[in-house]
């Protein structure tokens, strides 16, 4: 319902003296006046403020303008503003045309009057394009309140826990048999020294108890489909062969399995589980999993051991996956990290020397629940008179991970503690730069310094066998240079710990497909602006928290996993979602479903319908880009609000001096 | 001399040292190198010194000049500097521009090796050894028992046999050297 004659009332802001200092304003209004279809043309000291939009509402009732033109700053500032302006005169929001004077005018324009030239050009083309402006309506969806969290580690729990305190549907999807992720591994934490256990089973307890959390362990996201506010997630829950709802925990099944040689995932290497395993004692839930792979009955068909065995009469060979569909309204991705592999950096001799490990094995090695039940022994029972720790390994290095992993000379700075408090050893640390900046950081490094720890600047270049002195032999030889006392040390020690970096979790690009988000050039997900939107990314209402992101250590993860939380409660505590009229449309009459436009479109909004053989847009997932319609080989597409015609307009307005 | 300040610039635009700035001296090509312990300096600190311009104490440093290219750093490098390549350009440097330290006996000791190669394609043990004890004959003295001892077990080539084809090689070499100056 286009009006037949379009009035158009122009307002030129002076923006204080941020435009006014250069254009002048009074000759431009005096242009405006002019122009074809202007009712009426004025200045204001400041269009944003009350009064300025009072102005417009006023003139609107008054003069019985129907179109409304603001030259003043980037439309990014204040079209919003002036569009609601237009709206409470009772005009479509979308009878509306900014030009802008400042940022691409009077900012940037050295002489006054070419700034005041290209002012009255810019405002001749926005008065062209208004006239052909067409009323555009915003969309409201519903928005479903329930949540999805994919990740059970520290991050993933804790956004859980705060979802579901404030009353809101979790679901909350973990890959591994238990929830509690790489921190229920750890032993202590920096530079306070709780111990990591104490301080994560309450949290593994309470996201199992939970009323409103529905935790799916063992479990995979497979599809997500939909839009903000209305996504369908379709996950796979692995069998495990054991009846939850029947199993006590109890752990004799374990005791009776034959096949005990399988190599712990949990710590990482060191030991060994049988095929009906749990990770660790706490796990959450405290159900047991038959590992298929390496099952007797599933290997040659014979055994059930523990079947025999459980009394509860839990274990059930028939269990088949299960694929379910779960319907939320927003997503937070908590998939966390895994630890750098430092195989291929053969002159460290991981894999080689047994004597060498990584830092998360010695996280293990240090626990309670470890190897080694908290011990810090060499692998042949002796305790170790010198470990050296190398810091580093994969990170801030070209040919492995160009970063720094942020959190690895923190935790080495706790190892060295440990076994200075456990053994007595002497510590050294091979550091390229520490980096300590965190509360209390500085003052955990200066304490190590106090204990006698060797800090020596310098990245090690081999790990050898060969040794100097014979009265070494079996220990390690660690080779770096002292670059701060210029020396190449040769140190004898009895183990090694390879402080390796962090990496993006398994499995991050199937997800960021399966979800839409873009990943960086090292496999973490960008977020959607670095400053001020860390925990969003450029897809609605799916938001980011933890490692996933990047390095970071426990506090930043927590702070982040409650802020993604609060994102995600202050979505679905709206219920209905307005969306953006400026979207494409395609019109099918001319659509030969090339589908080149799906191609180009970063927001997945188009699909392609086989029924009629044209593409589609989802309107919710559509931001107006614009990609597609610059595609289309049959200019099937137009971006409302931004049409051929009204742009067009708009340059001849401008060009048509 | 040339000036530090204008020694830089030779070394970084004209021979592509300008990547030592990468450098975060970690140290791991020191400890790498099986010749640090005779250098002046480690390559960690030459590249210290050459990138805030103490260009001077670089050149009359003995470090490239004991360099045996063995890759163990550039292997090593975590910020990918081609260390080995910068001990040739320093080399070369050094020699172009007639830089090198007076005191050192390298460079001539360089040359006792690449000149063999331009008259007869190869290194002969006996064309290596009369160039250099013409310049420095005490020090083929303090050696000479070495040769004796090689001589005997027949691993000291006395008669020098050019390779096949000298003709070839050699318009090889003008080729290169042209190229080069391009």
């Amino acid at each position: 319902m286009k009006e037949s004659i379009p009035k158009i009332g122009v307002y030129v802001c002076h923006c204080g003296s941020n435009i006014s200092g250069k254009v002048n304003v009074s000759e431009v209004v005096e242009y405006a006046t002019g122009l074809p279809n202007v009712e009426s043309a004025q200045e204001y000291k400041f269009m944003c403020s009350d009064p300025g939009q009072q102005l417009i509402i006023s003139d609107v009732k008054e003069k019985g303008l129907n179109r409304v033109v603001v030259a003043s700053c980037s439309p990014r500032m204040h079209e919003k503003t002036f569009r609601l302006a237009t709206q409470t005169a009772g005009l479509n929001p979308y009878y509306f045309q900014m030009a802008c004077i400042r940022e691409h005018d009077s900012w940037v324009t050295e002489n006054p009057e070419k700034a005041t030239l290209k002012a009255k050009d810019l405002v001749r083309g926005a008065v062209a394009r208004v006239a052909h402006h067409e009323p555009l309506t915003p969309r409201v969806v519903d928005i479903n309140p329930n949540v999805l969290v994919i990740g059970g580690g520290i991050a993933g729990m804790q956004a859980a826990l705060d979802i579901a305190d404030a009353g809101k549907k979790v679901f909350l999807v973990e890959r591994e048999p238990t929830i509690g992720g790489n921190m229920s591994k750890f032993d202590k934490t920096f530079p306070t020294l709780d111990c990591a256990a104490c301080i994560s089973t309450p949290k593994l307890v309470a996201v199992g108890q939970h009323k409103n959390i529905e935790l799916m362990t063992y479990s995979e996201l497979i599809d997500l489909k939909g839009f903000v506010g209305n996504f369908t997630a379709t996950i796979k829950k692995k069998a495990r062969y054991v009846d939850a709802s029947k199993c006590t925990g109890c752990g004799i099944c374990s005791e009776k399995c034959p096949s005990k040689k399988i190599l712990s995932e949990f710590d990482h290497q060191l030991t060994y589980r049988t095929a009906i395993y749990t990770p660790f004692p706490q796990a959450v839930p405290n159900t047991r999993v038959i590992d298929k792979e390496h099952c007797l009955y599933f290997k040659k068909g014979k055994c059930k051991a523990c079947e025999k065995f459980c009394e509860a009469d839990a274990i059930d060979f028939n269990q088949k996956d299960e694929i379910i569909d779960v319907e939320i309204g927003s997503v937070i991705i908590a998939t966390g990290f895994k630890t750098f592999d430092p195989t291929p950096l053969t002159q460290y001799g991981f894999g080689r020397f047994k004597e060498v490990y990584t830092s998360i094995q010695f996280e293990r090695v240090n626990n309670a629940t470890g190897p080694t039940s908290g011990e810090i022994t060499t692998k042949d029972g002796r305790k170790p008179e010198s470990v050296a720790i190398i810091h580093c390994v994969g990170s801030r290095d070209q040919n492995h991970n160009k970063y720094c992993s942020r959190v690895c000379c923190m935790y080495s700075m706790k190892f060295a503690h440990l076994v200075k408090e456990k053994t007595g050893a002497e510590v050294y640390e091979f550091y390229i730069d520490i980096r300590s900046p965190g509360k209390g950081y500085e003052e955990f490094y200066n304490r190590l310094q106090e204990e006698g720890t060797h800090f020596i600047r310098g990245k090690v270049s081999e790990v050898t066998d060969i040794v100097d002195d014979p009265s070494d032999q079996g220990k390690l030889t660690v080779v770096a240079e002292d670059t701060l006392a210029r020396k190449v040390r040769r140190i004898p020690v009895d183990m090694v710990v390879l402080s390796v970096g962090l990496e993006p979790s398994e499995g991050m690009q199937d997800i960021a497909r399966m979800v839409g988000f873009s990943l960086d050039s090292d496999g973490w997900i960008n977020e959607l602006h670095p400053k001020l939107g860390p925990l969003a990314t450029a897809s609605d209402g799916i938001f980011i928290a933890g490692c996933c992101q990047g390095p970071k250590d426990i506090p930043d993860t927590v702070a982040q996993a409650q802020g993604a939380a609060g994102s995600a409660l202050s979505l679905i505590s709206r219920e209905k979602l307005a969306i953006e009229a400026t979207v494409s449309v395609i019109n099918p009459n001319r659509c030969m479903g090339c589908l080149q436009c799906e191609n180009v479109c970063v927001y997945g909004a188009i699909s392609y319908n086989p029924a009629l053989n044209v593409c589609e847009v989802n309107e919710a997932l559509c931001k107006g880009c614009g990609n597609c319609a610059s595609t289309c080989p049959n200019k099937a597409i137009t971006v409302k609000h931004f049409n051929n015609d009204e742009i067009m307009w708009e340059m001849e307005g401008i060009l048509s001096n | 001399m040339m000036d530090n300040e204008s020694l830089k610039t030779l070394f970084f635009e004209t021979y592509h040292g300008e990547e030592i700035v990468n450098c975060i001296q970690c140290g791991s090509c020191t400890a790498s190198c099986p010749l640090a312990s005779m250098m002046d300096y480690g390559p960690r600190q030459l590249f210290a010194l050459a990138r805030e311009g103490f260009m001077q104490d670089v050149l009359s440093a003995n470090t490239m000049w004991f360099c045996v290219s063995c890759y163990g750093c550039t292997v090593k490098c975590p910020r990918d500097i081609s260390i080995t390549d910068h001990m040739y350009a320093l080399k070369k440097m050094a020699i172009k521009h007639d830089l090198k330290n007076p005191k050192s006996k390298m460079p001539m000791m360089y040359k006792s090796f690449s000149d063999p190669v331009k008259k007869f394609g190869k290194i002969t043990d006996t064309s290596v050894i009369f160039r250099y004890a013409f310049f420095h004959p005490i020090d083929i003295m303090k050696n000479s028992r070495l040769a004796f001892n090689l001589a005997k077990k027949n691993r000291l080539e006395i008669l020098i046999h050019p390779i096949k084809n000298l003709k070839g090689f050699k318009k090889v070499m003008t080729k290169a050297l042209e190229l080069e100056k391009k």
